[in-house]
């Protein structure tokens, strides 16, 4: 968990890049007639993102990470956009909590964190539309499992990513 | 008690702070936030530019990959062009008297009271309950929040958010859209609203119809205009099918929209329109 605030040049690349990994992330995610959207499930990669962050760099880098995905993902949802920051913040810091006490930094952690975090919200959203607007409570869940699905393969490549990222960028004194 | 002193505490604290104010900035403004608008502006110019780039790709490699579809294609055309032109002997003046017809009733003769504002479709999205598009124009080029958004056929959906340069707009296929709409044939209102299980075949529905309704497949829906909130008279989509509803009391109908609304490359936003109800 540990963000020093000195600030170095190398640092601020790394942020930089980040941020720009999660606007790419975002753009393709969204823009029209892009492959990463299937039918009624759309590729949601972002909790991946943020858990691959908070495996590398802690809790309060990916929290900060997962509040500006957040923001992001809010311009193409019906969504408020504190709403949706907050949980992509909060998961990002309890992801960080995960990486020091209780899962090791590795590609099936990432992908299981970001899928509990789609499972959780599936289930949520299920239970909402099955109260308010009478939907089957396991269609909408079976719906997220598909977004799971087609979520996971552009999640470990966004574990990848920021590995990626963490090696070219990040040294001993970072 | 540690726990609350603790700089884990603070940090977590600090970000629901944060993300509170930015949901009742957006609930008092009724608008994004500004750090919200700031990133759309950046944003919305590449995912629109990258939208255009995609359909040059498309529709350049689709000539390639679809090259034997579109040689059968071309071969049956030939073949219905030819009975075609059998016909457009018979039927040359009728059909120019059609056209006449046409022109007369075109879109902007027909709408000449609505000011539009022509928008490029950045981005389409599609969610479990939720489908809706982001527009490449905002508040600088005078759209407001509530706007009706069409195509030269028929209504998409209504503006729900706006920034600078870009604006969110919730479709007819959203779980949360609802209108009342008028059948054009009987001059019946009824309720048009998205449903969860219709909006993946790309269709709404019209709901709470009594069981002998006076509603046919292929049944105009319009808007009507009752409110102020879309224009009068704008076509909404097609009765495909009456169906029972899980009660058994009610009937609703399956209504498909006059457009592939995941396929729409521009629309129109009418940002004023004389009300006539």
């Amino acid at each position: 968990m540990d963000f020093s605030f000195s600030f170095s040049r190398r640092k601020a690349l790394y942020i930089f890049c980040l941020g720009l990994l999660i606007t790419a992330v975002y753009i393709l995610s969204t823009v029209r007639g892009a492959f990463l959207t299937f039918d009624l499930a759309s590729v949601n990669a972002m909790p991946f993102l943020v858990a691959a962050v908070g495996f590398y760099r802690g809790g309060y880098a990916s929290a900060l990470a997962g509040v500006y995905a957040g923001v992001l993902m809010s311009l193409s949802s019906a969504t408020p956009e504190g709403a949706e920051a907050l949980v992509l913040g909060l998961f990002g810091a309890f992801c960080g909590f995960l990486a020091v006490n209780y899962m090791r930094r590795m590609l099936p952690s990432v992908l299981a964190c970001g899928s509990g975090l789609l499972a959780l919200r599936g289930v949520i959203s299920a239970t909402y539309y099955w109260i308010f607007y009478s939907v089957p409570f396991f269609t909408v869940l079976a719906s997220y499992l598909r977004i799971i699905a087609v979520s996971l393969v552009p999640g470990a490549l966004c574990y990848f990513a920021v590995g990626w990222l963490e090696r070219r960028l990040c040294g001993e004194d970072f | 008690m540690k726990i609350f002193g603790s700089r884990v505490f603070a940090f977590i604290l600090a970000l629901c702070l944060f993300c509170a104010g930015l949901m009742i900035y957006q609930g008092a403004a009724g608008s994004p936030s500004p750090i919200a608008s700031a990133l759309g502006t950046v944003v919305t110019p590449v995912q629109s530019a990258l939208s255009g780039v995609i359909d040059g790709v498309k529709d350049f490699f689709g000539y390639f990959y679809r090259y034997e579809a579109l040689k059968e294609e071309n071969e049956r055309l030939e073949e219905e062009l030819s009975e075609y032109r059998e016909m457009e002997r018979e039927y040359l003046s009728a059909i120019n008297e059609n056209a006449q017809l046409r022109r007369m009733t075109g879109l902007v003769e027909k709408y000449s009271d609505f000011e539009f504002e022509l928008c490029r479709v950045s981005s389409v999205y599609r969610g479990v309950a939720q489908t809706g598009m982001v527009l490449n124009k905002g508040s600088l080029s005078g759209i407001d929040k509530g706007d009706s958004v069409m195509t030269d056929s028929g209504l998409i959906g209504y503006v729900s958010a706006v920034g600078p340069n870009y604006s969110e707009v919730v479709t007819l296929l959203d779980i949360s859209f609802k209108s009342e709409a008028r059948i054009s044939r009987t001059g019946e209102t009824v309720i048009a609203e998205g449903d969860f299980e219709l909006s993946g075949d790309g269709c709404f529905k019209l709901s709470y119809l009594p069981r002998d309704c006076d509603i046919q497949p292929y049944d105009i829906v319009e808007t009507s205009g009752y409110g102020g909130i879309y224009p009068s008279g704008v076509m909404l989509g097609r009765v495909m099918e009456i169906k029972l509803d899980t009660s058994g009391l009610m009937s609703y109908a399956v209504v498909r929209p006059v457009d592939d609304i995941a396929q729409l490359k521009w629309v129109y936003v009418v940002k004023d329109f004389e009300v006539v109800e």
